[in-house]
Formats: structure tokens, sequence, C-alpha cells
């Protein structure tokens, strides 16, 4: 098997969204339907914890494979990149935080999605029952 | 009271005893594989004691649902005993563990009376869950246990199913699929495919689901009907945090 890295200017799935877009993103300002305005329904909408999730992938590789012996072949697959864009709310359904990153390939989304609830620096909300039981 | 659909077996010619050995096996490796994804399933009559504590305690909900399958527009049994022959009916189900995508899982049936009138019951913890029907298919086995199966399902339609807190005995609808016989294998077997598509509809039988839960729940209390919603592909995929301590 030979990895070989590429550009990421292919998108695998889903719609990407650019760092330029999430300009208009204003803590504490900015409502959830101007979210939706602007950048579309949300892949996931995780309910109790106000959080909207726009996901995509992107092609950063391709993966060259070859197999001898009897059941011999070869082909290639493409190696994606998990992106997402995480936009939580606050109990007025403004944006409390927001942030643009990529998922570890193997790391499954519910762990990553709750990892990134329990790491929240925002300290100037309330804790929420979720956020109180993921820690303990 | 509970409603008899006339058995698959009439839609099959009287050729199963010409199955050949290779046949016999191949079906016996495919039920195999199957239970092997049928954990936490009691699979045929009896509700097991564990089940009937987990939903008095809360922990668990029973979801109720009714499958009610039409070939050719004759009506067939959706769910025939694992042993006697290959499912034509699968589920998937997607959880907050999986973020809405389907995972083949087994379903579990309150008697065999019930099981006959297509009905079916999962034990799920409070969240949202995505169900994904394959069917009715003679080959649903071989898709399931196919290198493909994961796109399968996700290819499969969906169903979003609400399980609130607090709410132990959900119905969530009568599904109403239509199938289409398309050819015959060798041995004389119905090839089976879907005829519904997209166009599966839910049925409201609360009476019915009333009936048979109160019957074999009886602690279980009011039956809540809250019917699973259709789910397209493009739609946002809504989860909810499981309940501690909780697994499906």
């Amino acid at each position: 098997m030979v990895p070989v890295p590429t550009k990421q200017d292919r998108a695998l799935a889903g719609k990407p969204v650019t760092e330029a877009q999430l300009s208009f993103l204003t803590p504490k300002i900015t409502t959830m339907e101007e979210v939706v305005e602007r950048l579309g329904n949300p892949n996931i909408i995780w309910e109790d914890a106000r959080v909207f999730v726009y996901h995509w992938d992107m092609r950063q590789g391709i993966l060259f494979w070859a197999v001898a012996g009897q059941t011999a072949g070869a082909g290639m697959e493409d190696i994606p990149k998990h992106y997402l864009l995480l936009i939580r709310f606050d109990e007025q359904s403004r944006v409390v935080r927001f942030t643009r990153t990529a998922r570890p390939l193997l790391q499954p989304l519910a762990d990553f999605l709750q990892q990134w609830l329990q790491n929240s620096d925002d300290d100037s909300q309330p804790d929420t029952p979720i956020r109180k039981e993921l820690r303990e | 009271m509970i409603r008899q659909a006339p058995l698959w077996r009439r839609c099959r010619d009287s050729g199963d005893d010409q199955r050949s050995t290779g046949a016999v096996f191949l079906t016996m490796l495919g039920i195999l594989f199957l239970l092997g994804h049928l954990f936490g399933c009691t699979v045929l009559g009896k509700v097991t004691a564990i089940d009937r504590a987990a939903v008095i305690a809360g922990e668990k909900a029973v979801i109720l649902l009714n499958v009610q399958c039409t070939i050719d527009n004759q009506p067939c049994e959706a769910f025939e005993p694992a042993f006697t022959t290959d499912p034509i009916i699968l589920f998937g189900l997607g959880s907050f563990e999986t973020v809405g995508e389907p995972r083949l899982t087994g379903h579990c049936f309150l008697s065999e009376a019930s099981r006959r009138a297509g009905w079916t019951y999962f034990l799920l913890s409070p969240g949202v869950y995505y169900l994904a029907v394959i069917g009715p298919d003679s080959s649903a086995i071989t898709t399931a246990g196919s290198r493909n199966s994961q796109k399968y399902l996700n290819e499969a339609p969906r169903w979003r199913i609400d399980v609130p807190e607090n709410v132990k005995a959900i119905y969530a609808g009568t599904l109403q699929l239509a199938g289409k016989i398309v050819g015959e294998y060798f041995f004389g077997e119905k090839i089976v495919r879907s005829a519904s598509g997209d166009e599966a509809t839910v049925r409201d039988d609360h009476g019915l689901a009333n009936s048979l839960l109160t019957e074999h729940f009886p602690d279980a209390g009011e039956v809540k009907t809250i019917l699973m919603q259709r789910w397209r592909e493009g739609e946002p995929i809504i989860i909810r945090s499981p309940t501690r301590g909780s697994t499906r």
C-alpha cells in the first residue's frame, strides 16, 4: 500500500465551509436563524447540547494498493480528511462558541463531539446538565 | 385482537424439499451470520425478566412496531421464524453513538401470534433513533452479510424514532411495505425485491398496539403513540445525549 498525499481541493462528501464564511459569527450576537440563513441547515443537531454540526470530507491523499497471490488485485482509494464546523448556542439561541476543525481519521464522531463539549472553555455560560454529567 | 396475516408460504412454490445440500448450507450460514448480530434480543416468544425489569425501572422503553407486508399485492408475513427461512425484512438502528448512522440490529417478538401478525419490538433507552428498513427482499440476509452492507443500510429508507424520558411503552406505528416477485431461483424460491422504495407509509393502529403492550408489559403504564417520522437524505440528523449509564 502506498499513500500519496494530494492537495485538499476536492470534496468527497458534504459541502465545505471556509474560514471566510465564518466571519459573520459573533458570540452572544449571532442568532441560530442567522446561522441557518447563511450556512443552511446543519448536518447534525445535538438537541440537548444546543450544538449545530456541519461536516464535510476533503480528499487529502490517494491510497494505492495491490494484493499478490490467488486473490490478486490492485486499486486505489481516496483518503478523506473529516472536517467539522461546530457551533454552540445558549438558551437564547445565540452563538456561544464555534470551531472549525478536523476530526482524527479513526475517532468516532460521537466521541469527538462529546470531547469537544467537555473541553469547551466557555466560562461565561452556566453549566448545562449534560456538561456536568460528562465531566463526572 | 391480533390480525393474522396469511402465510408467506403462499407466495412460494412447494419445492422447499428440493433444496440442495449447498443451498441449505448457505441458508444456515446466513442465519448464523444474522444471529451473530442479534445481540440483546429475545428472538422469539417470551419477554425476559431482564427486559421487564429494565422497562419497569425506566431505564428502557419498549418500542412496539408493526410491519405489514405485501408481495405482488398479496399479504405476506413480514417475520418468519428465523430457523425456517431467510428473513425478508432486516433492520438497522442509528443512535447517538453512531450519530444516526444505522447499524444492523436484531428485533424481538412478544409472542408467536404477535410475530405472525407483524408485531416486533425494540428495547431502547431514552434518545433519538433512526430505523433503517431493508426489504422486503429475499436476499436481505446476503445483503446484510456483504462487504457493502453499511452502504445498503445507509441507502435504506429511514425513520426517526423519538424515545422521551419517563415513557415506558411506545407504539411507533405500522409500517406498510410492498414487494414484488421479480424472478425465481434455481430451486424454485421466489426472488423478492422491494416495490415500495420511498413510498413506504406509516399507519396508526394504536388500539391494537395498546392491547398488545398492556397484555405483555402490564407494568409499563400508559402506552404512548409516537409515530416514527420519515427521515430523508439531506435533512439534519437530530441526536440527544444518552442518559447516564444507559446502553441501547
